[in-house]
């Protein structure tokens, strides 16, 4: 019965050390899984041959973001201190990964409004330009 | 004659305050709305393909109710499915009950396409974006992040080119003051290992209790069997 107890403490202290230790931040993971393409404008930059929306749920299923943000260019994750943004690149990815005051200036026009001070918002609806969608 | 002057009166004034409430947009706010259109309109002109949505919300508890439209022609404006060859609507049914109702409040979504590759509830579900954070209180920003899903998944299905992002020396930047708000105050690997971290800790917590009770159990029947043991004295007789 003792041996059962101090299997369960072992158990737990091993199992809490194996997760704090085996669990890599979101960089290492971009930077592990996807191809380094150099950097811009402090972010570092990858690419993948999948499309935006499959690289970003890959990511998002490593490493769950605190906040996240689709727009029809592309899909930016939030975390603690860094910002990764997804977008398009002919059929694959662009992977940018950025702390977070770079990364709120490299994808403002995508998260401004929702995670930072500005409103960051259109003026009005100036609509698009001809010949989309119709018949 | 004057009760009945008084009840039109009433009701006028009932009308011009209710109509207003009527005609806003139950989820998004006017400026979210404009800017969600806008760059449907942007999507639209790339890819070739109608987006919009269609929110109808009833909320038995008193708030705004009604229907949240709008769609690459802007705020307001449904999807235009017969002037459209291929279209995609993104349409919600979010009810909130009263608060003395025994049913909880809940949502529905569903997306309306007529072409292959369009997206799915299931796209929109593995991107994060479920029909359940539509009764969340931030659903204005979960509803621009679904609608806004949209065109990006139709491309990543290959069914539309890509929408093309601004040029970097075209994007706006942010202005001076204006910084990142909100900073995640979880740590990034507790949101990601909680769950594990709970379990390993739940069997290190068990174990230490189980091991002090064994050794509270030793220590009684110790104390018993030396009680046991001991001789009995009795009073020397006289």
């Amino acid at each position: 019965m003792k041996f059962a107890a101090i299997g369960l403490i072992l158990a737990g202290v091993v199992g809490i050390a194996f997760t704090l230790t085996s669990s890599g931040s979101v960089r290492s993971y971009v930077k592990d899984n996807y191809k380094r393409a150099g950097s811009d404008r402090g972010a570092e930059l990858y690419t993948s041959s999948q499309p935006p929306a499959k690289v970003a749920t890959e990511i998002a299923k490593a490493h769950k973001p605190a906040d996240r943000r689709a727009t029809p260019e592309g899909v930016f994750l939030r975390y603690r201190s860094d910002y990764v943004g997804v977008m398009a690149m002919g059929a694959g990815s662009r992977i940018a990964v950025a702390d977070e005051d770079r990364g709120y200036g490299l994808f403002f026009p995508f998260v401004g409004g929702f995670w930072g001070r500005s409103s960051g918002r259109a003026e009005g609806f100036r609509g698009g330009g001809p010949g989309g969608g119709g018949k | 004659m004057r009760g009945g002057l008084l009840a039109v009166v009433a009701a006028g004034a009932l009308a011009v305050i209710v109509a207003p409430l009527a005609q806003a947009l139950p989820v998004l706010a006017e400026a979210d709305a404009v800017e969600l259109a806008q760059s449907l309109a942007d999507a639209t002109e790339a890819q070739g393909v109608c987006y919009g949505w269609a929110v109808r919300v009833e909320d038995q508890s008193g708030g705004p109710s009604g229907e949240d439209v709008g769609s690459d022609k802007g705020p307001g404006v449904p999807v235009d499915v017969a002037a459209c060859a291929r279209y995609v609507e993104l349409e919600a049914v979010i009810n909130y009950t009263c608060e003395t109702c025994e049913s909880e409040d809940g949502a529905s979504l569903g997306i309306d396409a007529n072409f292959a590759g369009a997206p799915t509830e299931d796209d929109l579900d593995d991107l994060g974006f479920s029909d359940g954070s539509l009764i969340d209180d931030d659903n204005d920003t979960v509803l621009s992040n679904m609608v806004g899903a949209l065109p990006l998944i139709t491309a990543s299905n290959g069914a539309a080119a890509p929408v093309p992002a601004l040029d970097a020396a075209e994007a706006e930047r942010p202005a001076a003051g204006d910084v990142p708000t909100g900073t995640p105050s979880t740590p990034d690997w507790l949101r990601d290992n909680w769950l594990a971290l709970a379990f390993f800790a739940l069997l290190l917590g068990g174990g230490v209790w189980w091991l002090v009770r064994l050794r509270h159990a030793e220590a009684s029947s110790a104390r018993t069997g030396v009680s046991r043991a001991a001789p009995v004295s009795h009073p020397p007789e006289t």
